[in-house]
């Protein structure tokens, strides 16, 4: 229980203002180690949690928090020996096949805006989950492509489905939105891709190469 | 692609601790209309039901009366309707008198000649019957509704009523159904808690009209009337399905506008939200405050959400979507930025509510706390909250010149903290 200090009103841990009078609840146990991270909150308390809406950062300043990942120099397929977390499905997927060799038709994400710019991530033939390698990892991991105070990009983000069909996209309900050809796809949407389609994930965009 | 609507979610934290017996946790709902736009038309059954009363034809320094920015705004807003829709007009003052009955839009001119001899119409203006008035255009749009049809009442008032209670009844009656009611109010003296009260009842909305701008009913016509021009989507619905030991304690629409939302509990961990209409490119999005039992560390899902709605085609759904949370005792995550700024939105509009009863109360040291709260809060919301924390500023300075706060001040506070600066979709 949280007391309010104006009011004394007992609200629930966790609640963020008071139920009865409205006045903030600063005494949650919860928001220590925000405070620790975050020395001087400009507003609440804003993490590594990208902001919502890209247009809004030009407008706004929010701290940025170090994040604990360290970068990695080379953006390569991860090749961890579980498989990526996939949020919406309970059983297991098939995933992209890390020792796969990859040829010269294995399509490409060619990048076209970002912090390192032509970079290449090869798509394998099953699932190719997009996001920032976190507590899960991912087999593009665009953590290095944004700048530490403008990540927009989701941990789990989107995957590409490479099959006998071709390719196709899906946005895995991440927070900023997935866009192909500056149009946003939705979760549960498979989106077909073609040769030269721009994929936009967080501020990275991307360029499909199909040879 | 025929009109859609989507669901996105996200949480305050997506992962928690939970200490005690419980936690209070926060979901945010965007509901998201798709389509591009080709759906059929849906036709509009329309009830205008203005006030004629005496005090409409003062002119508050403007050099034109409220009556005639009401027609002006009427001619003016009118022609956005389209051939399908059909129009009512009733007059209200002391009495009340249907001065259209319900005509297609495809009689324009007869339409028009209406709204320019509405003050002509033998009404007695002495008075002021909404109650009246609101049960004749019921009438009315009752008698030619069909399904598919979109049906609207755009009631506007510049005073006091009599029959209050008989239009808290009206209101209450049309929510659920399917009718829905927007009303107007001009100026300062009209009933504001009656008319947000009906607003509150009806599942509708409200407006203030600063009654010495000379435009400002001509902007809230034309505001009005774009959105029923635009509503795609009848009938919505949200169905939030709670998993076991986890409460739903309410749910407000956070976008366009704060208002807490009835949550009708169907069956057993089935609440049912009525959303009302929606229009063919506005998101809408809700705020959930939730209470997550103690569990072991892991991943759960928490509630199936699902929104169902009617097109002109048809009932649609969704399709169940999971709100899912980790529990994690090491390691809360962070929060997230847009739901947090919107809970922030709630907290000012919760505020707001609080030091208005403070003022009707005449509590002006607990008036003068809210009002440094709301300032405070509305501050760190940055550019989007400049309109709320200047009029908190307002109302502070002049709580302290003179422990009241002007009526004018409280309807403008009012109704600026009840609407969330919606953000730029890129």
């Amino acid at each position: 229980m949280i007391t309010c200090q104006y009011c004394a009103h007992k609200n629930e841990d966790g609640t963020l203002f008071c139920e009865r009078c409205k006045s903030d609840l600063l005494s949650q146990p919860e928001a220590k180690p925000m405070s620790e991270v975050m020395p001087a909150p400009v507003t609440v308390p804003m993490g590594e949690v990208p902001m919502a809406e890209p247009i809004l950062a030009d407008t706004v300043s929010y701290d940025s928090v170090k994040k604990d990942v360290a970068p990695s120099d080379a953006p390569a397929v991860e090749t961890a020996s579980y498989p990526p977390f996939r949020p919406d499905a309970g059983e297991a997927n098939a995933t992209a096949d890390p020792a796969s060799v990859p040829n010269m038709n294995t399509p490409k994400l060619l990048v076209i805006r970002g912090q390192k710019l032509n970079i290449e991530y090869p798509i394998y033939t099953g699932d190719n989950f997009i996001g920032r390698t976190d507590e899960k990892p991912v087999d593009i991991d665009l953590d290095d492509q944004e700048s530490p105070d403008r990540v927009w990009c989701s941990r789990q983000h989107a995957r590409i489905v490479s099959d006998d069909k071709g390719l196709s996209i899906e946005d895995l309900g991440s927070q900023n939105g997935t866009f192909v050809n500056r149009a946003r796809i939705y979760p549960g949407q498979l989106r077909p891709l073609e040769n030269g389609d721009v994929v936009q994930i967080g501020t990275v965009q991307m360029k499909l190469k199909l040879q | 692609m025929p009109a859609k609507i989507h669901i996105e979610r996200m949480l305050h934290r997506n992962s928690i601790a939970v200490r005690g017996e419980s936690v209070a946790s926060y979901a945010l709902l965007k509901v998201i209309p798709a389509g591009d736009g080709t759906a059929p038309v849906m036709p509009i059954n329309l009830a205008l039901v203005l006030d004629v009363s005496g005090s409409m034809y003062e002119e508050d320094g403007t050099g034109i009366s409220r009556l005639k920015r009401v027609q002006q705004a009427a001619l003016e807003a009118i022609p956005l309707l389209r051939p399908s829709d059909t129009l009512t007009i009733v007059a209200f003052a002391h009495t009340a008198a249907v001065v259209l009955p319900p005509t297609p839009l495809t009689q324009l001119s007869v339409i028009e000649k209406t709204i320019n001899t509405i003050d002509r119409f033998e009404i007695d203006p002495g008075g002021t019957a909404m109650d009246q008035g609101l049960q004749l255009a019921l009438e009315q749009v009752r008698s030619v509704r069909k399904e598919n049809m979109l049906t609207h009442i755009l009631l506007l008032t510049d005073g006091e009523t009599s029959g209050e209670q008989n239009c808290r009844d009206l209101a209450t009656a049309m929510a659920g159904k399917q009718e829905h009611l927007t009303l107007i109010g001009v100026g300062t003296e009209w009933n504001a808690s009656l008319v947000k009260d009906l607003a509150q009842l009806s599942e509708g909305k409200w407006y203030y009209v600063d009654e010495e701008k000379k435009a400002d009913t001509q902007r809230v016509f034309l505001e009005e009337f774009a959105h029923l021009r635009a509503t795609t989507f009848r009938d919505v619905k949200l169905h939030i399905k709670p998993m076991k030991d986890i409460r739903v304690k309410r749910c407000r629409l956070v976008v366009p506008e704060i208002r807490e939302l009835n949550l009708d509990t169907q069956e057993e961990r089935h609440l049912i939200a009525n959303l009302g209409t929606m229009e063919r490119d506005k998101t809408a999005r809700y705020i959930l405050d939730l209470s997550l039992p103690n569990r072991p560390d892991g991943q759960y899902v928490i509630a199936q959400v699902e929104v169902t709605y009617a097109t002109t085609e048809g009932p649609a759904t969704t399709g169940p979507v999971a709100l899912q949370i980790t529990y994690s005792a090491e390691a809360p995550s962070y929060v997230n930025a847009e739901v947090a700024k919107h809970i922030d939105e709630v907290q000012i509009f919760e505020l707001t509510n609080n030091l208005q009863t403070a003022l009707d109360d005449s509590n002006a040291d607990e008036a003068k706390r809210l009002a440094m709260a709301i300032e405070r809060k509305a501050t760190v919301l940055g550019p989007a909250g400049a309109k709320k924390t200047m009029l908190a500023r307002q109302a502070l300075s002049e709580l302290n010149a003179g422990g009241r706060v002007a009526k004018k001040t409280m309807l403008a506070l009012d109704d600026s903290a009840r609407l969330a600066e919606e953000m730029p979709m890129p």
